[in-house]
C-alpha cells in the first residue's frame, strides 16, 4: 500500500484511528451506563415501591376475597369470576404506583393467574398472546419473588407471588425504550464518527505538514550529501527537534567533508609514496583478487596489465611456491620471503605479509624487491674472484715448475739456467704486472686514485708523444701508425700519465689484434664541447657477441692468444674505468671481425677551459 | 513501518470489535440464549410441583438465535399449480380437481391431496417405504433433501409423514402426509409452502421458559418429558423458533 509509506498519511491516519478508537471507547461507555443506570433505576423503583409495607397490603387485599359469592339467583358464582375481581383490587392498588414505577409503551404491569396467564395488563398485546416465562416469571410460579435485571439481557422484570391464592404481579420492561433510544445514540455516534473522521484526516494532514515539510527538505538534503555534494546546506526554521536534527546534520557534513578532504590528501599521499616506491607493491583482498599495486610492480613483474590476476593462479606460474591459505590459515608474524626468477635474468625477493580490517585478516600485502643487482653483483664477484685465483695460479704453476726443473737440473749448463730463470723472471713480471692492474682497478673502483695535483693536458702533444714511442712496436710487424689530429683541441685539466696509460693501452691493442702491414690511425678532434680521441685499425676485429662484455674484467676474445701476448685481461677494464673516474668521460668499442676496430674515447672539456 | 502497521492494525481491529459488541448488543439478537442458575433451580421446582418427570440437562439444552424466514403459499393459481405437478395436458374437472390420466389433484382450502398410483410403490414395507416414497416426492419436485420422515403401519397401508427443514431445523407444523398400499396406489397431503429468508435473527425461548410455558399449560401433569428439540412453527406467515417437547409416551408438544 503506497499511502502507508508516507509519514504524512501514517500520522493522519493514525490521528484518526485514534480519534475513532476515542470515540468508540467513550459511546461504549455511554451505552452500557446507560444500560446499567436503566437497570439500576428499574432494581430501585421496585424495591421502592415493593416494600414490605405495600406487599403485605397487597397481601392483605389478595387474603380478604371473598372467594364463594351468593349471586342473585342463588347459586354460586365461579371462583375464577371471584379472582378476577380479586385481581382487579390487586391491579387497581398497583395502578396506584403506575408513575412511580413509569408504565409506559415498554414497560407494563400485570396481574396474572397461578399459571402466569394475564388477567389484568396494562398492555393489551400481552393479555392476548401471553408474555414469555421469563426466570422471574418462574421464580413467582413457585411462589417466590423474581427480579431479573441482567446487563446481558434486554428486558428487566419482576414478577412477585401475592398469598395463598398465588396471584403473581408482573412488572416487565421490553427495553424497547431503551434500545430504541440507545440505537438513537449509536446512529448519532456514528455520524459524528463519520464527522470526526473528515475532521481528524485534515488536522491530521494538517499537523502531519509540519513534520513532513521539514523531513522532506532534509531527505531532498541527505539525497545531495549521498552524491557527494558535502557541501550543500539546509535551513530548518525553529528550534524544534527537527531543526536541532538538521543543525546537527549540517554540522555533521562539515566534519565528513573535512575527514573526506583530509583523507582525499592522505590517500593521494600514500598513493605518491607507493607509486614512488622502488619496491613494487601489490595488496590482495582474502578472495585472492587484486586491489591495488604500484607502477614498479608492474615494471617488476614485466607485466603491463596486473588488473585480472588472482593470487594463487599467479603466484603459482612464477612458481612461488606460495597459496593464500598459507597466509590466511596460519600465523606468519614475521611475513613469508620468497625468490623468484622472472625471464631468467631478474631476481625479485617477495615478502608476504597480511594485513587487517576490522579487526580481521583484510587481505595480504605482497613487496617485490628487485635484486637483479645484488645477484649480478654477487655473481661477478665470484667470477671475479675465480678469474683472479686463476690468473695468479698459471705465472704461479709456471715459476713453480721452472723452479723445480732448477733444483733438479742443478748441474745444467749457463744457458740452460739463463733461459729458465728468464721464464721465472717474465712470469714474476706478469703476476706484477697483475697485481699492479688490480691495485689500480681497486683504486679506481673505490675512487681512492692516488691525488695528484691537476695538471694541464695539451691531448694533441700527448697523442703525438705516444704515437711516437709506440712506431717501434708497429713498425716490427710493418704496421703504419699515423697520428692524424683534426682540428684543435683544447687543454684540459688532469692526470696526464693516466690518460697517457689508457692510450698507450689502446693502440698497444690495436697493434697486437693488427696483423702485419696493417694500418692504425689515431685520431683527436673537439665535436661540440667534447675531445674525441679515436684509434682505428684495420685488424682482425672483434666478433659482435663479445663486444658486450668486452670492457669486464679477465674478458678475453681469444683467451690463449692473449694470454700469449702478456696481458693481464684487466686493460680495457682499467682505461674505462680511469677515463669514467678520473676524467668523466666515456669510452666506446665499435669493430667487425675481420675487417678491423674502432674505439673512441671522449672527454668532456669544463666550461673554463673551453 | 512495522510499529504503525501493527498499531494501526490493533486500533482498527479494536474500533471493529467495540462497535461489533454495540451493534449485536443494540440491535441484533445475536447469540446464545442465557438461562442462569437460578432460572434453571426455579423451573426445575415448578415441573415437580407440577409433578413432570425430566432429566435436568434439559435446562442445559443449548439455544442459539435462529434464521427467521417468510412462508409463502406457492398455489395462489390453483390451475398453474396443478399443472405444474401433472402437467399442463391435465383435465380441470372443476375449480379445486384436476386429473391426468389416473392422477387426481385437488384443494382442500389451502392443503393440496394428490392420488395416484406407481408401479414402483408395489409391494412397498416398513423397510422400503420412505425410499420409494422419495422417489415418488422427486418427481413433484416436493422433495426437500433434508426431511424428517416417521413412517406408521396402518393394516395393509403405509403412511409416512415428512417434516421439511429449514436451515437445518424441522419445522414442526409443515408436513406432508403420503399414505401407500401395497397395490402401488397412494395418496399425497400437503400444503404447498415455500420459505424464503428475511434475513432476521430470532433469539428462541429459553429451554427454561419453554418448559415452564409446558408446565403451567395443565395437560402436562404427570408426564415425563424424554426430550426437547429447537425447531421452527409457522406462524403468521413467517417461520418462529419453537421448541418440540417429546413425552415418554410419545406425544409431542410445541411451545413457539
Amino acid at each position: 500500500m503506497e499511502i502507508f509509506k508516507s509519514i504524512k498519511w501514517k500520522i493522519a491516519i493514525m490521528f484518526a484511528l485514534c480519534i475513532i478508537a476515542v470515540l468508540s471507547v467513550v459511546c461504549a461507555v455511554h451505552v452500557v451506563t446507560a444500560i446499567y443506570d436503566e437497570k439500576q433505576s428499574f432494581e430501585n423503583t421496585i424495591n421502592g415501591v415493593f416494600d414490605e409495607q405495600f406487599t403485605a397490603e397487597l397481601a392483605s387485599i389478595a387474603e380478604t376475597v371473598d372467594y364463594t359469592v351468593d349471586s342473585a339467583d342463588g347459586s354460586n358464582m365461579t371462583i375464577s369470576t371471584v379472582n378476577t375481581d380479586n385481581s382487579k383490587k390487586l391491579y387497581d392498588a398497583v395502578w396506584a404506583h403506575s408513575g412511580e414505577l413509569g408504565i409506559n409503551s415498554s414497560r407494563f404491569m400485570c396481574v396474572m393467574d397461578e399459571s402466569a396467564t394475564p388477567v389484568y395488563c396494562t398492555s393489551e398485546d400481552i393479555i392476548e398472546n401471553g408474555t414469555e416465562k421469563t426466570a422471574s416469571l418462574i421464580a413467582a410460579l413457585n411462589g417466590n419473588v423474581g427480579m431479573s435485571t441482567s446487563l446481558l439481557q434486554k428486558y428487566m422484570d419482576f414478577a412477585l407471588s401475592i398469598g395463598s391464592t398465588k396471584t403473581i404481579i408482573y412488572v416487565k420492561d421490553t427495553g424497547d425504550r431503551l434500545y430504541g433510544n440507545l440505537r438513537r445514540i449509536l446512529m448519532l455516534y456514528l455520524y459524528c464518527l463519520i464527522g470526526a473522521v473528515i475532521f481528524s484526516m485534515f488536522a491530521g494532514l494538517y499537523l502531519a505538514s509540519s513534520v513532513t515539510v521539514p523531513i522532506k527538505k532534509l531527505n531532498d538534503w541527505a539525497k545531495q550529501l549521498a552524491e557527494g555534494d558535502l557541501k550543500a546546506k539546509t535551513q530548518i526554521a525553529g528550534s524544534d527537534e527537527l531543526s536541532q536534527l538538521a543543525n546537527s546534520l549540517v554540522h555533521m557534513a562539515h566534519n565528513l567533508d573535512k575527514k573526506n578532504t583530509e583523507a582525499k590528501n592522505e590517500k593521494t599521499k600514500l598513493e605518491t609514496i607507493l607509486q614512488s616506491m622502488t619496491d613494487g607493491l601489490l595488496a590482495f583482498n582474502t578472495k585472492g583478487e587484486l586491489i591495488h599495486y604500484n607502477n614498479e610492480a608492474k615494471i617488476l613483474l614485466g607485466r603491463n596489465y596486473l588488473d585480472d590476476i588472482s593470487f594463487d593462479k599467479f603466484f603459482k606460474e612464477i612458481n612461488a611456491n606460495i597459496t593464500i591459505g598459507d597466509l590466511l590459515y596460519m600465523k606468519h608474524e614475521e611475513g613469508i620471503e620468497r625468490s623468484v626468477t622472472l625471464d631468467k635474468e631478474r631476481f625479485v625477493v617477495m615478502n608476504f605479509q597480511t594485513f587487517e580490517l576490522d579487526g580481521k585478516i583484510g587481505g595480504i600485502v605482497v613487496v617485490l624487491h628487485d635484486t637483479t643487482k645484488q645477484e649480478k653483483l654477487e655473481q661477478s664477484r665470484r667470477a671475479f674472484v675465480a678469474d683472479v685465483s686463476h690468473e695468479l695460479r698459471t705465472p704461479i704453476t709456471t715459476i713453480k715448475s721452472y723452479a723445480e726443473t732448477l733444483i733438479d737440473s742443478a748441474d745444467a749448463g749457463r744457458e740452460f739456467l739463463i733461459r729458465f730463470l728468464g721464464v721465472i723472471a717474465s712470469e714474476a713480471d706478469r703476476m706484477a704486472r697483475l697485481i699492479s692492474d688490480l691495485l689500480t682497478l681497486s683504486a679506481l673502483d673505490d675512487k681512492h686514485v692516488e691525488y695528484k695535483i691537476p695538471e694541464e693536458i695539451d691531448v694533441r702533444v700527448l697523442l703525438e708523444r705516444v704515437t711516437d714511442r709506440m712506431q717501434m712496436g708497429a713498425s716490427k710487424k710493418d704496421q703504419t701508425l699515423t697520428y692524424r689530429p683534426i682540428n684543435d683541441v683544447p687543454i684540459i685539466m688532469g692526470d696526464p700519465d693516466a690518460l697517457e696509460r689508457v692510450v698507450i693501452n689502446i693502440i698497444g691493442n690495436a697493434v697486437k689484434y693488427t696483423q702485419a702491414g696493417g694500418e692504425i690511425d689515431v685520431y683527436s678532434s673537439k665535436v661540440y664541447n667534447d675531445i674525441c680521441i679515436k684509434v682505428v685499425d684495420n685488424g682482425i676485429g672483434i666478433p659482435e657477441e663479445n663486444l658486450p662484455n668486452i670492457f669486464d674484467r679477465f674478458y678475453r676474445v681469444d683467451k690463449a692468444r692473449s694470454r700469449d701476448t702478456g696481458g693481464t685481461g684487466l686493460g680495457l677494464a682499467i682505461a674505462k674505468q680511469t677515463i669514467e673516474t678520473s676524467f668523466g668521460g666515456k669510452i666506446k668499442i665499435t669493430s667487425e671481425a675481420g675487417k678491423g676496430t674502432e674505439v673512441s674515447i671522449t672527454i668532456p672539456v669544463p666550461s673554463s677551459e673551453k | 513501518m512495522k510499529l504503525f502497521k501493527r498499531t494501526s492494525i490493533t486500533l482498527t481491529i479494536f474500533i471493529i470489535f467495540v462497535w461489533a459488541i454495540l451493534y449485536l448488543w443494540v440491535y441484533y439478537p445475536f447469540g446464545k440464549v442465557n438461562v442462569t442458575d437460578v432460572e434453571k433451580e426455579q423451573t426445575a421446582q415448578l415441573l415437580r410441583s407440577s409433578n413432570i418427570g425430566f432429566d435436568e440437562s434439559l435446562l442445559d439444552t443449548p439455544a442459539y438465535s435462529v434464521k427467521s424466514a417468510d412462508v409463502e403459499y406457492i398455489a395462489e393459481d390453483k390451475l398453474a399449480y396443478a399443472e405444474k405437478m401433472l402437467g399442463t395436458r391435465l383435465t380441470a374437472d372443476d375449480e379445486n380437481s384436476y386429473s391426468f390420466g389416473s392422477a387426481k389433484l385437488s384443494f382442500d382450502g389451502d392443503t393440496v391431496t394428490i392420488e395416484d398410483a406407481d408401479e414402483s410403490l408395489k409391494g412397498i414395507n416398513e423397510d422400503n417405504a420412505v425410499s420409494k416414497t422419495k422417489a415418488v416426492l422427486e418427481s413433484y419436485e416436493l422433495l426437500n433433501t433434508n426431511m424428517t420422515a416417521y413412517v406408521n403401519h396402518d393394516g395393509g397401508d403405509i403412511n409416512i409423514v415428512f417434516v421439511p427443514e429449514y436451515k437445518g431445523k424441522r419445522v414442526y407444523n409443515s408436513k406432508i402426509y403420503f399414505s401407500a398400499d401395497s397395490s402401488g396406489t397412494y395418496v399425497l397431503e400437503y400444503v404447498p409452502l415455500e420459505f424464503k429468508s428475511n434475513g432476521i435473527m430470532m433469539l428462541p425461548k429459553s429451554p427454561c421458559a419453554a418448559l415452564a410455558d409446558f408446565a403451567v399449560t395443565g395437560t402436562a401433569n404427570g408426564v415425563n418429558i424424554s426430550g426437547m428439540t429447537l425447531g421452527y412453527n409457522i406462524s403468521e406467515g413467517t417461520l418462529v423458533p419453537a421448541w418440540e417437547i417429546e413425552t415418554d409416551d410419545e406425544k409431542k408438544f410445541y411451545i413457539e
